[in-house]
């Protein structure tokens, strides 16, 4: 079944398109810790910091876009035919294990590069918490795909795009406060609540609320 | 023994209720104006939707379906999406269907018509031993030979033991194999 998933979402035109956003983000994980060793040795861990949490926050922010990409991409015709062979329920749960595996198959080289230029360039180890922060980004981009789901079903699957836009919106220009606050409504869009332990159970528990939300909808909504 | 069953099922936008059963081996032929309401009738059975009215029995079953617009990745060549299809159904591709049906293997999936295209769906949907092959209108955009090929290919099928349910507006073309015709 992944087969099939991999040749309807990774199309020739989209993995060119994949392929330019992973150069790109390379070239800028190149470039910026190269920027920081330039600097003032006594500014440059400061100034490198900074940079790493801009590198994360982008990062996070193109996950987002791809994954619901993908979600809305496996919404294909040919896949909901495919429905009356294997059942709804396989499908599904094949769509859950492909989107959970691109996630982390895109993020995980993306992340290990990034802190392994920083440890090549400045030969010095990253000084964020760079486990925590993957882990949190990619609940981020599952729980953000999650809920963009049942939008990718409707009559206007573009619609599933305004979820990464807000998550885009309101983690960029949102106060650490506010954006706390939000957490507790939609756990996403906060980089320092990885310093608490339940932040993760929280983000788990709205993924599986966003899960019910699709059955129901697989169980109502007609495929085409 | 029924594959399903429809009783008085229906939605609230339709005027018909339908009451149907398909057994095994059956070879059912759905006709009827536009609008009637075939493709819902079609989208129950296939438990896409669930009726508002009246209930559905249905046992667990394999069903191979060819929607009416036919939508297929278009940047994989036949051969590789055939290939791709038998695999994750776990079957080998049936020689005699390819050679019936005139493909052109090493095109590419957006170079073929809309015709040849609706062959590629029909060869999928019979991969993998379906217990029921779903068909919406299959001979649409076929030319006069395809189309008395695409009767002669399901007529086998319908001997080799798969039951059959097609919605069509030609119903003539089927009457001489089909058990049953509903008429909407």
């Amino acid at each position: 079944m992944m087969i099939l998933f991999e040749k309807i979402v990774f199309s020739p035109k989209k993995r060119v398109v994949f392929s330019i956003l992973m150069a790109s983000m390379m070239s800028v994980m190149i470039i910026i810790p190269l920027r920081a060793s330039a600097w003032d040795p006594s500014y440059a861990d400061l100034t490198l910091i900074s940079d790493q949490k801009m590198i994360a926050h982008l990062l996070s922010l193109i996950m987002v876009f791809l994954t619901t990409w993908i979600v809305m991409d496996l919404e294909h015709p040919l896949i909901v035919t495919l429905n009356a062979y294997f059942g709804f329920w396989r499908i599904h749960l094949s769509k859950l294990i492909f989107l959970l595996m691109w996630i982390v198959m895109l993020y995980l080289p993306l992340s290990l590069i990034q802190n392994g230029i920083i440890l090549f360039l400045t030969g010095r180890m990253p000084t964020i918490d760079v486990f925590n922060i993957a882990l949190h980004d990619i609940f981020d981009a599952f729980l953000i795909s999650t809920f963009a789901h049942p939008l990718a079903k409707s009559k206007h699957p573009s619609l599933a795009l305004l979820f990464p836009i807000l998550y885009t919106i309101l983690r960029t220009i949102t106060s650490n406060d506010f954006s706390m606050k939000l957490y507790t409504i939609f756990p996403a869009f906060q980089q320092e609540i990885i310093h608490y332990e339940l932040a993760i159970a929280y983000k788990l528990c709205y993924i599986s609320l966003g899960l019910l939300l699709i059955s129901h909808f697989l169980k109502r909504r007609p495929p085409f | 023994m029924n594959y399903i069953k429809l009783e008085e099922a229906g939605k609230r936008y339709l005027s018909h209720r339908f009451s149907l059963a398909i057994e095994k081996q059956d070879f059912l032929v759905i006709s009827g104006e536009n609008g009637s309401g075939k493709t819902t009738l079609l989208m129950m059975i296939l438990g896409f939707i669930r009726p508002d009215v009246g209930t559905i029995e249905k046992r667990k079953l394999k069903m191979g379906y060819v929607p009416e617009k036919v939508v297929l990745p278009p940047f994989i060549p036949v051969m590789e999406y055939l290939l791709t299809m038998a695999r994750i159904k776990k079957d080998t591709l049936d020689p005699h269907m390819l050679s019936a049906l005139d493909l052109p293997l090493d095109k590419s999936i957006h170079q073929l018509s809309k015709g040849n295209q609706q062959k590629i769906a029909l060869i999928s949907a019979c991969m993998g031993k379906p217990h029921l092959l779903v068909l919406d209108e299959p001979l649409s955009g076929l030319d006069e030979e395809m189309k008395e090929q695409v009767v002669e290919l399901l007529k086998r099928r319908h001997h080799m033991g798969t039951s059959i349910l097609v919605s069509t507006h030609e119903p003539e073309r089927f009457l001489h194999v089909a058990t049953k015709h509903l008429r909407l």
